[in-house]
């Protein structure tokens, strides 16, 4: 029940903010329509380090309690932040294109979301391969460690210089935006987020439900 | 369609890009979701099934000498 109405109130969401991409938002001065790609790649930045801050904490509490719900809650978590995190570096290369002149550029915020990215990717290939007694709590090092990752990629364009533009958005942004852009990017916010939470709790359920299944077939055998 | 400058086609392969995965990736997750659900019901009623009593030819423990003669 739950999962339905995060999936269902989730896709409307995003399609308001769809609307308001396409048909509310003006172009932004200097980048034209381009521009209106930060409407969905910052919000997607932001439930990405969300998602890692889940798997950070699931982490922990997974090494202290030794209960598989966390393990599973953070295995879900690393992996829909994973997808957001590609996301997030397609998006962003194909704004780059027309702005900036190149797809790709090893720019200290492109470099350390690029560090993040293989991180998560390999949380998820320990928790695959290693062995199961192991692999949990191995997954669990792996997914504090790699959480370190995360301020340093939102305070890369204030520490060193980048093409990339600073936050747009909260306490550090220089320059405050406008309250349509900032109204529009709240709304892109909540959207993914609840999108966020969607796959999350289907990824959740089907970790629980194969554990279920695996331990009472195991207990058949 | 609103009308959309030059700039209009990255705006447009960033969306379709977002749109694409993310309904392929959740609609992948639902469908592993419902085969899940599906196995573990399934699973479960067979176990019901094997734990229920069966017809048996065998006596009751009380009767395992056999009938009483009269």
């Amino acid at each position: 029940m739950v999962t339905r109405v995060l999936g269902i109130s989730g896709a409307l969401l995003l399609a308001v903010a769809a609307y308001g991409i396409f048909f509310v938002a003006r172009p932004i001065l200097g980048e034209g329509d381009a521009g209106r790609i930060l409407y969905f790649h910052v919000p997607m930045a932001w439930v990405a380090f969300l998602a890692f801050f889940v798997v950070f904490g699931a982490s922990i509490a997974y090494l202290r309690t030794h209960n598989e719900r966390w393990d599973h809650l953070g295995r879900a978590s690393a992996e829909v932040g994973l997808i957001f995190t590609t996301l997030v570096l397609i998006t962003g290369a194909i704004w780059g294109y027309p702005i900036w002149g190149t797809w790709w550029s090893w720019d200290p915020k492109l470099t350390t979301t690029l560090i993040l990215w293989f991180m998560y990717l390999a949380y998820l290939m320990v928790r695959s391969y290693a062995e199961e007694p192991r692999g949990p709590r191995y997954a669990a090092v792996v997914g504090i460690v790699a959480f370190a990752d995360v301020p340093i990629v939102y305070l890369s364009s204030y520490w060193w210089r980048t093409l990339h533009p600073p936050a747009a958005i909260g306490p550090l942004a220089q320059q405050q935006p406008s309250s349509s852009i900032v109204w529009l990017l709240m709304v892109s916010l909540l959207a993914f987020t609840v999108f966020y939470a969607f796959l999350v709790k289907v990824r959740t359920e089907i970790e629980d439900t194969e554990a279920t299944f695996g331990a009472l077939a195991h207990a058949r055998a | 369609m609103p009308e959309l400058d030059k700039y209009g086609a990255y705006l447009i392969s960033a969306f379709g890009v977002t749109v694409v995965v993310l309904g392929v990736y959740g609609l992948y997750l639902w469908s592993r979701l419902q085969g899940a659900r599906r196995r573990a019901a399934s699973y479960s009623g067979r176990n019901v099934t094997t734990a229920a009593p069966r017809a048996t030819t065998a006596q009751p423990a009380s009767k395992a000498n056999g009938p009483s003669t009269p």
